[in-house]
């Protein structure tokens, strides 16, 4: 994936450091959420069970009822400052699309891990496919593309916002995006999809014994 | 198996995209009743042998009944009423506590390891026997209506004469509207309530039946399994009465946590469980209109009432919400008997510790006939009379590894004092006291005083291992 360049960077001619600078400069809201997520299910793992490590009960409930919401922010919502904070860095369209879905792969990646304290590794894997990491994925993808629009907007002005094929990709891409959202988590609570994900399971690996 | 060959995983691609749309089908084969020939010599036998209505709900947990006074604003006015003219066993436990494998415990009298419901992925085997068979093969007239939920292919079932039940979202069924399989038949059930409407089909049956002939029926509820939806007229009766105190590890969102997500409690957490209050009353109404029904039947005295649960339910402890592990919220069920011609000690309790796979042998010796071999429980009938100082003095627990939920296979050794827990992967052995530690929150394994009783209970886990394959 490359990186397009609309500005040209003094320093660009200093060679692969400057390139690495610019690299992370770019990824950096991506690498945020990341560590965000990384850092709030670690803080979850921490804290969950454990009312004796808080100075109160009401301490230990209130931090971990926000540190279990919160991580919904990475896993779910980061793609509303990813993304448009890497392309008004210099992203590609792809490349902030990874950026603004690598926390919900992050987020499949992580439960997988978990997962392996209690399945077999390719059960485990499989675990990175549940409802709520696609459902995650899809609402990233969903504001990636409407992110789109905000870029578009504060580049060209009204301009750049009277493009129907434009229109016509986001509006697409959203759709799916929020549809596939939809039925991982809140179409009957998801449970239709789990269903199909479990279905999925067994043809791979029967009873799972 | 563990690992994945290219094959499978084309199959398995192959096979997800058909899945979508099958699932949403319910498609139906089977579901039909198969009556025995009846042996006339034993039905003549046996026509005076007592009725039997077996009651099962979903999740309900033991000390959710409102004689207990766990939860105080809590109502259940019939489950205290049947208690109140029977006996009520207080250390009753499942075998597995998962909904799949323990319904078949319940009907075979067998460990899950031995009829192969090990999980809720697991397929009924058509070639497991039933109490319903030999029942009916006494004379019996036997009827199983409500929830079966086992994967696969419905079964024809034998020994019964019908056989209603659904297999909507994978045999969990819905609460409003569900759609049942009446003898292999589809048949939609608009403006329904499923409790309301499996009882106004178990009472039809009843009706429908000689009143000289002894009769058996199953009626298996989806009440009180998520998601916790009770009739219109009991939403948010409980919204201002006080219910249990959510244990202090407990919160608001713990249902989000990744190992308790997939139980569908998600929400805040007294929420859903006001909610699971709220069914268990809708629950106890129409269990109330069959014990209606039954004191005003001419085998009124003669009629064996049972209520009992698949298993029990965490609301919080150990920041868990669901079932599985072998702790007491979720392993022990209710379970009251009503029998005013077999129960002289009316309001009794019984502390000896009684399993689901004891039930078939149960209904089998209640009825005089004889107790097969195959089956690996032990009737109870006897302590509806007096505890028994022979009792079996421990049971014995199984888990299996049921995807995509967060337990690691384990079993169990459970008595009065202790529950001891080993795991095949992922945790080091538990012990808890049961009667100090009613929540399972401090694990004394690896504790000094308690290497003598670790050591006991271990061996003895070992043998009951060995004896319930």
């Amino acid at each position: 994936m490359s990186i397009s360049t609309p500005q040209a960077s003094p320093d660009q001619s200093a060679g692969d450091s400057a390139t690495s600078r610019r690299l992370l400069y770019v990824a950096a809201p991506a690498v945020i959420s990341i560590v965000t997520l990384l850092a709030l299910t670690a803080l979850i793992e921490w804290g969950s069970g454990h009312p004796e490590r808080f100075s109160s009960v009401g301490a230990y409930r209130a931090f971990m009822d926000v540190a279990v919401l919160a991580r919904f922010g990475p896993a779910f919502l980061s793609a509303i400052i990813v993304y448009p904070a890497m392309r008004l860095r210099g992203a590609s369209i792809g490349w902030a699309g990874w950026g603004a879905a690598s926390s919900a792969i992050a987020f499949g990646l992580v439960s997988a891990v978990l997962a392996l304290r209690f399945f077999p590794p390719a059960q485990a894997l499989y675990y990175a496919l549940n409802p709520m990491v696609v459902a995650a994925l899809g609402s990233q993808v969903a504001f990636s593309a409407l992110a789109e629009v905000f870029v578009r907007w504060r580049r060209h002005g009204r301009a750049g916002l009277r493009n129907p094929r434009l229109w016509a990709i986001v509006i697409a891409v959203a759709t799916a995006g929020f549809a596939l959202c939809y039925v991982g988590v809140i179409w009957d609570g998801g449970r239709h999809w789990f269903y199909v994900w479990i279905r999925g399971f067994m043809l791979f690996f029967g009873n799972g014994q | 198996m563990n690992s994945v060959t290219r094959r499978q995983l084309l199959v398995g691609a192959a096979g997800l995209g058909a899945a979508v749309g099958v699932s949403a089908c319910g498609s139906t084969t089977g579901g039909r009743p198969i009556p025995p020939p009846v042996d006339p010599t034993l039905a003549e036998m046996h026509r005076d042998a007592p009725s039997f209505i077996v009651i099962l709900s979903d999740d309900h947990r033991a000390d959710h009944l409102g004689l207990t006074g766990v939860a105080p604003g809590l109502q259940t006015p019939n489950l205290d009423r049947m208690a109140a003219q029977g006996v009520r066993f207080t250390d009753a436990t499942v075998t597995t506590a998962l909904c799949s494998p323990s319904r078949a415990s319940f009907i075979t009298g067998e460990y899950a390891r031995r009829h192969g419901v090990i999980n809720n992925l697991s397929a009924w085997d058509p070639a497991n026997v039933t109490f319903f068979e030999q029942l009916a093969a006494a004379g019996y007239r036997c009827g199983y209506i409500g929830k079966w939920h086992m994967p696969g292919a419905l079964p024809d079932l034998r020994g019964v004469d019908t056989f209603i039940t659904f297999t909507i979202d994978e045999g969990q069924g819905v609460y409003t509207d569900c759609p049942l399989v009446i003898n292999g038949v589809d048949v939609e059930r608009p403006g329904t309530y499923v409790s309301t409407d499996l009882t106004d089909l178990a009472l039809d049956w009843l009706a429908a039946g000689d009143p000289a002939q002894p009769t058996c029926l199953f009626l298996a509820h989806k009440a009180v399994h998520h998601p916790f939806s009770p009739p219109g007229d009991l939403e948010g009766v409980y919204a201002d009465e006080p219910l249990m105190d959510m244990p202090d590890e407990a919160f608001t969102y713990q249902p989000l946590l990744e190992r308790n997500v997939w139980e569908g409690t998600a929400g805040q957490l007294s929420t859903v469980y006001q909610r699971y209050c709220e069914t268990l009353l809708g629950l106890d109404r129409e269990i109330g209109r069959i014990l209606d029904y039954v004191e005003a039947s001419p085998r009124a005295d003669d009629t064996v009432v049972i209520y009992t649960s698949d298993n029990g339910y965490s609301w919080g402890e150990q920041t868990l919400t669901g079932k599985r592990w072998a702790y007491d919220v979720s392993a022990d069920v209710p379970l009251i008997v009503r029998w005013p011609d077999g129960i002289t000690e009316r309001g009794a309790e019984r502390g000896a510790p009684v399993l689901n796979i004891d039930l078939a042998p149960t209904l089998l010796d209640l009825a005089g006939l004889d107790v097969p071999a195959n089956i690996q429980g032990t009737s109870w009938a006897p302590l509806l009379r007096a505890d028994d100082p022979t009792w079996r003095p421990e049971v014995y627990y199984e888990y299996f590894a049921d995807y995509p939920y967060q337990v690691p296979p384990h079993q169990a050794v459970r008595t009065p004092e202790w529950v001891y827990i080993e795991y095949e992967r992922g945790l080091p052995p538990e012990l808890y006291s049961r009667a100090d530690d009613p929540d399972q929150r401090r694990n004394r394994y690896g504790e000094s005083s308690t290497e003598q009783i670790v050591s006991e209970l271990s061996a003895a886990l070992a043998q009951l291992r060995v004896a319930a394959s």
